[in-house]
């Protein structure tokens, strides 16, 4: 069996709190561990400040993890590499912002911000060049390409924008794409076909995508897997039909159950307690909230269990079995 | 406390790096300047007090380490050496009297400036396009192009040799006994009109500028526009809302400012023969008097650094979210 | 970069300053064949202006026009110098600390940091007693003093920078660093660069002339600076020789304004903010002849909103962001108005408090509010209707509320400026309505930066609800929240309205929770409110089509609707739903 595309395994960080003599950290990222395969679309979900974009950042080698491993087609990229990552890697690797207001440079023209990614990585120079600037922005349906090159980032729509990030992602033919949530800044209009644009591309190229976003709702649409961070943990990942249809971690459920959709979903109550104290050191980082914690929540933490073909869940209910069926989420 | 302690430490590492900087500077310099500098002396004093002056000052052929130390440890004691310029008076007692005229005068000039300034500035901003907006702040800006000591001098002109309203020289009146009685303090105040004046329309325009540009900033905020939308009297929504935002980025501007400032002031001082640590200055310019323009240069610094320090603990009582990490 | 150098003529303290710059540099150039010899000493001293001399003679007999004249060769030359050095170090020093980051800008930020509060004239006299006289001394001297506040800037710029996702967009494609500092960084620095230049000038210039009147010039040329200095010496004042020092004052005043006003023209480019706003559009004529508000007002509405117009004033004239807006309120009725960006929806709820910027206006139409008319209040009579009649919330209760008040203080101004309330009965209230929207009363003393976005959001209603108003506009008061957080918040507003009974515009663009969360729903499109109808009915079935595009462009968590049209037929759809822009009566947009 051939390794993975993409896999991480064990990631760690932390970012130092406090001044300039203070040794205190704050762990961003616990243990996160992962894989990702060809033509694969993976989304990452979770709340703000959970670690999504940290994790981003790990894989797209802007930061590196404090523990942990990253392997590229089963080779260790990190140990071979150190801290900065080669041009090898760059060319496999690439990353879609979250911003397309940000993410292009205001003093640069459309067609420069891809010729350089072309340049860069060897896939085309010269009179070449051009062509492939425009089979490029045709690629991602920005059309007439010619005119649409020449422009600046400033005389496009959002959409458009974010489109021309994508070509620059795929300008350097990469294996797997990163997509820091690459619609939450669109207007909704637009969203749906930046995201059609990624699926496509696994489906066409096979490329693997990581698809990070806040909303459950375009996850179900776009991903193959799903995979659920609370607090810098991965508490749940499987199949999106099974997580998302069938949640076992509590926090899944209480995500889901918030996602507005539908004309009741203001009656259903949340399935959660308010947090009254900060989470224990040593058990699980969502019992303040969860309403099935026990002693073993606050004691110990939880380890994953699997419930069904590749479903994992990190939770001390599901490992002693009996789901209670009043917080059950039918949707 | 700790951002307290935090800001003090940063304090004393500038004080630390000027009172390097004064020994490093005479010792780089090509040609040689200490040479120099101890050989106008000669023939004034006696070769062993030559020697004990090189000695206070570090100048001996210990390597430069040991002269390091030496030159710290006479500065802690408070031996900055003897002036040329007042031999054999030591360059603290020179110094002594003139801080504090030079505290007196430039202190009151610019904290008036920077209050009435600041005051301006808010009502430039409540009134965009009004005439504070479109007529004075470009005139004060206008004034704020003239050198201090320019002004200074032509204040002199027009006020002291023209029309006689004010003396032209010096802190006091020579036939005033100094001391705590009214007509001291009113003659003080005499002399300082015109010098203070003269700084006080140099910087006007400057403090009003920039405090209008930070009001125009805060205007747009939705902070203002809440205040708005809750019915808020239009005065209190000036002073309460946008006023006080906009007046913690000033402070902090002030604060960068004051060592500016005090530089120009202190040539204004030289104008009006005001002898504070500006007249000492040229004094010791003019007659090369090393030991008074290092002991100068220290003793200016180090007041700099207080009175940052000073505008350090105002943010902090101004500003919540500081003093939360403080 | 040839349209920024455009716009920047075009303005009138650029052209004002720059033909000023100009001028004195034509004179210092070529000024000097055309005057007498500075030095040589061409008559009597102290002679007042006169043919021969016309700026009279200094106290030594020198002509004073001369002086002026050839002075400002060596001023401005130095100037531009030490201008141009100060900020070739700064942004070297400051560029290399923001963008390396760590340690290396933490050494080069606490030594920049030093250097800006040691004072500099008193440095550049120590420094400058130690150098061998000259120009050179004098640019030396300058740099060293000045570097400082440069670097500080610069630092702060690429620090901003350096976080922008186009750097890290950079770095993933592969670019080294040389690359990103100079093709990505430096092109965005280009307006820094040339206001700090004439900024740096300017300080040049300034302490250039001070030094020198100091004495630590070289006393022999001929500058503006040592011009003053040998006035001073010459005894210009006792002698009353005012022609002396005055030309030369006012030449340097003039090169100093005319640097400000180059910054200043700078400045406004770069941040359009500082520039006089436009003045509001007026209403139109036909204001007069409508009929008068309050009869074309619904029987029973709250609010009435009829035939709204507003405009906003933009450099290629007015533009209208509202078009001819009608809608009813009912008391205690929960009303959304959906759109995207640009939509113009915020605007929409602004004009009901007449909030709106001083570059915008109501060009037309009503809003009659429970019997008042909006739109006709004096400004003490809107500032009383205000928050006590109709209040709002808005997207980011983080910049809203004043981070320098405590909560207690701040429920206090509100209540106290609707009729005079103690500061305790306020801080009582403040309490009250804290609990009331699930947070603790203690929290009455705190500060807004110690409350999470959530926790503030909640302040933000229980401040909109402190005078028991009857309709509540609110302003994607959860665009900034977690999902989770987001219901939590929604589920108590809703147990509020039931318990109080006020009316609520909540204006958002995710149509699926509106639609979960209203009694009726407002499509808005480009300031057009094309669709209004019960919750339920746009549910199942919307008219317009672009309320059908809007449904169908969010993903449902149902399994329903994996059947999605294609990007290219929405795409479509989308722009030829777009009305024209410029076809917008009205205006240009
Ligand atoms: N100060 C202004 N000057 C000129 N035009 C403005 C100004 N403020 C807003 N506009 C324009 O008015 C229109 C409506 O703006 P508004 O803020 O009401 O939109 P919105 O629907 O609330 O959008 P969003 O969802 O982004 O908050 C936009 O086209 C915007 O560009
Ligand atoms: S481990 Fe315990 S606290 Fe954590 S989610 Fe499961 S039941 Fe809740
Ligand atoms: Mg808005």
């Amino acid at each position: 069996m051939s390794p993975p595309l993409l896999e991480a395994s064990r990631l760690n960080r932390s970012f130092p709190v406090g001044g300039f003599l203070s040794h205190a950290r704050r762990k961003v990222l616990t243990d996160v561990s992962f894989s990702l395969e060809r033509g694969e679309i993976l989304a990452l979900v979770g709340e703000s400040g959970s670690g999504k974009s940290t994790l981003a950042r790990l894989l797209a080698r802007l930061d590196t993890p404090d523990s942990g491993d990253i392997l590229l087609s089963g080779e260790n990229v990190l140990a071979r590499e150190g801290r900065s990552a080669s041009l090898a890697y760059r060319g496999r690797v690439q990353m879609v912002f979250q911003d397309p207001f940000a993410s292009l440079n205001p003093v640069h023209t459309v067609a420069y911000h891809l010729e350089r990614s072309l340049v860069r990585h060897g896939r085309a120079r010269g009179v070449e060049l051009t062509r492939k600037v425009h089979a490029l922005l045709e690629s991602v349906g920005l059309t007439p390409a010619e005119q649409l090159a020449k422009r600046y980032p400033h005389e496009l729509s959002g959409g458009q924008r974010q489109r021309v990030a994508v070509a620059r992602a795929l300008a350097v033919e990469p294996d797997v794409i990163i997509a820091d949530e690459p619609t939450s800044m669109l207007d909704v209009s637009t969203r749906r076909g930046v995201l059609q644009l990624l699926k496509g591309l696994t489906r066409e190229r096979g490329i693997g995508i990581l698809f990070i976003t806040h909303d459950l709702a375009s996850a179900r649409h776009l991903a193959d897997r799903v995979l659920v961070l609370y607090a810098g943990s991965v508490v749940e990942t499987g199949r999106t039909s099974d997580v998302l249809q069938a949640p076992r971690h509590p926090y899944t459920r209480l995500l889901l159950s918030a996602v507005p959709d539908g004309a009741d979903f203001l009656r259903t109550p949340l399935p959660a307690r308010v947090a009254t104290a900060p989470p224990p050191p040593l058990g699980c980082a969502f019992a303040p909230r969860c309403p099935h914690a026990d002693v073993r929540c606050h004691e110990a933490l939880p380890p994953f269990h699997l419930p069904a073909a590749e479903h994992h869940v990190r939770c001390h209910l599901e490992s002693s079995k009996g789901v209670p069926d009043d917080a059950a989420v039918s949707s | 406390m700790r951002y307290v302690l935090r800001r003090l430490g940063f304090y004393l590492l500038a004080a630390w790096a000027s009172l390097t900087m004064n020994f490093v500077i005479p010792r780089l310099a090509p040609g040689d300047p200490a040479t120099a500098m101890f050989a106008r002396f000669e023939g004034r004093i006696s070769p062993e007090a030559l020697v004990a002056l090189k000695t206070a000052f570090g100048f001996t052929d210990a390597p430069w380490h040991v002269q390091y130390f030496t030159y710290l440890k006479h500065l802690l004691t408070g031996d900055f050496g003897l002036s040329y310029a007042y031999y054999p008076s030591p360059v603290t007692e020179v110094i002594g009297t003139g801080l504090l005229w030079t505290l007196g005068l430039a202190g009151c000039a610019v904290i008036i400036s920077f209050a009435v300034g600041t005051m301006l500035g808010v009502l430039a901003a409540w009134n965009r396009g009004g005439w504070l907006d479109s007529a004075l702040a470009p005139a004060l800006a206008f004034l704020g192009a003239f050198p201090y000591f320019w002004l200074a001098m032509l204040a002199l002109y027009l006020f002291g040799f023209g029309l006689g309203w004010f003396p032209l020289r010096h802190a006091y009146s020579h036939d005033v006994e100094p001391g705590a009685t009214l007509t001291f303090i009113a003659d003080v105040g005499r002399h300082a009109v015109l010098p203070a004046a003269s700084i006080v329309v140099a910087t006007l325009g400057g403090w009003m500028l920039s405090m209008r540009n930070t009001m125009v900033a805060v205007l747009g905020t939705d902070t203002l526009r809440l205040a708005h939308a809750k019915g808020l009297p239009p005065r209190q929504v000036m002073l309460r809302y946008a006023a006080r935002n906009a007046l913690l980025p000033n402070v902090t501007g002030f604060g960068m400012a004051l060592g500016f400032v005090l530089s120009g002031s202190l040539l204004t001082e030289i104008v009006f023969s005001y002898p504070g640590t500006g007249y000492l200055l040229i004094l010791a310019v003019r007659n090369q008097d090393y030991p008074l323009m290092q002991g100068l240069f220290l003793v200016i610094t180090l007041a700099v650094l207080a009175a940052n320090f000073a505008v350090d603990l105002l943010c902090l009582w101004l500003d919540p979210r500081t003093r939360a990490h403080a | 970069m040839r349209e920024t150098l455009r716009r920047l003529l075009r303005q009138r303290k650029a052209a004002v300053g720059g033909t000023l710059l100009l001028g004195f540099l034509l004179v210092a150039l070529v000024g000097p064949w055309f005057v007498m010899d500075p030095t040589e000493l061409m008559g009597q001293p102290h002679q007042p202006p006169s043919s021969a001399h016309w700026f009279g003679t200094t106290g030594q007999g020198q002509d004073v026009l001369a002086q002026t004249v050839v002075g400002a060769r060596e001023t401005l030359a130095i100037g531009f110098a030490v201008g141009a050095l100060v900020t070739l170090v700064g942004a070297l020093v400051g560029i290399t600390a923001g963008y390396l980051g760590r340690r290396v800008d933490d050494a080069l930020t606490l030594t920049t940091n030093i250097f800006l509060v040691i004072p500099g004239l008193p440095l550049a006299i120590v420094l400058g007693a130690y150098l061998p006289s000259g120009p050179f001394r004098m640019v030396v001297v300058l740099t060293f003093a000045g570097w400082a506040w440069n670097a500080r800037v610069f630092r702060a710029e690429a620090l901003a920078l350096r976080g922008r996702d186009f750097v890290a967009a950079a770095v993933v494609a592969g670019e080294s660093h040389a690359r990103i500092i100079t093709r990505e960084l430096l092109p965005n620095m280009a307006s820094l660069v040339a206001s700090s230049f004439i900024g740096n000038t300017l300080y040049a210039v300034g302490a250039q002339v001070g030094l020198e009147f100091l004495g630590l010039g070289d006393v022999g040329a001929v500058t503006w600076g040592t011009n003053l200095y040998w006035a001073g010496n010459d005894a210009a004042l006792l002698t009353r020789s005012w022609w002396i020092f005055v030309p030369t004052g006012i030449c340097i005043a003039l090169v100093g304004f005319s640097l400000t006003l180059l910054s200043s023209a700078i400045d406004e480019l770069t941040n359009p903010s500082l520039r006089a706003p436009p003045k509001a559009p007026k209403a139109a004529v036909m204001r007069a002849v409508a009929t008068p508000a309050q009869e074309a007002a619904a029987p029973g509405a709250l609010l009435s909103v009829r035939d709204l117009c507003i405009e906003y004033m933009t450099q290629a004239g007015p533009s209208r962001v509202v078009d001819q807006v009608s809608l009813d309120i009912a008391p205690g009725e929960v009303f959304g108005l959906a759109g995207e960006s640009g939509s113009g929806k915020s605007t929409l709820g602004y004009a009901l408090l007449r909030l709106l910027p001083s570059s915008a206006a109501i060009t037309q139409g009503s809003i009659v509010f429970d019997g008042t008319d909006v739109t006709a209040l004096s400004p003490e009579a809107l500032r009383a209707f205000r928050w006590s009649r109709v209040s709002m919330v808005f997207q980011s209760a983080m910049s809203a509320l004043n981070p320098v008040l405590t909560l207690g203080e701040q429920f206090h101004d509100t209540l106290a400026a609707h009729g005079g309330a103690s500061r305790a009965s306020s801080y009582a209230r403040g309490r009250e309505l804290l609990a009331m929207v699930g947070l603790k009363p203690e929290l009455v003393n705190a500060w807004p930066h110690q409350l999470s976005g959530g926790m503030r959001q909640r302040v933000g209603i229980a401040l909109a609800l402190a005078l028991e108003p009857r309709l509540v506009v609110m302003d994607e008061p959860t665009t900034a929240l977690d999902v989770v957080v987001q219901k939590e918040l929604l589920q108590r507003v809703l147990e509020l309205k039931e318990r109080l009974g006020f009316a609520v515009l909540f204006i958002t663009h995710d149509l699926p929770l509106l639609l979960a969360l209203s009694d009726r729903v407002g499509i808005l499109q480009a300031g057009k409110l094309v669709e209004v109808d019960t919750a339920q009915r746009l549910r199942t079935d919307a008219r317009h089509p672009y309320t059908r595009l809007l449904l169908s462009s969010f993903p449902h968590l149902g399994a329903t609707d994996t059947q999605a049209p294609t990007p290219d037929v929405l795409e479509q759809a989308a722009s030829a739903l777009k009305p024209p822009l410029a076809a917008l009566p009205g205006g240009r947009r």
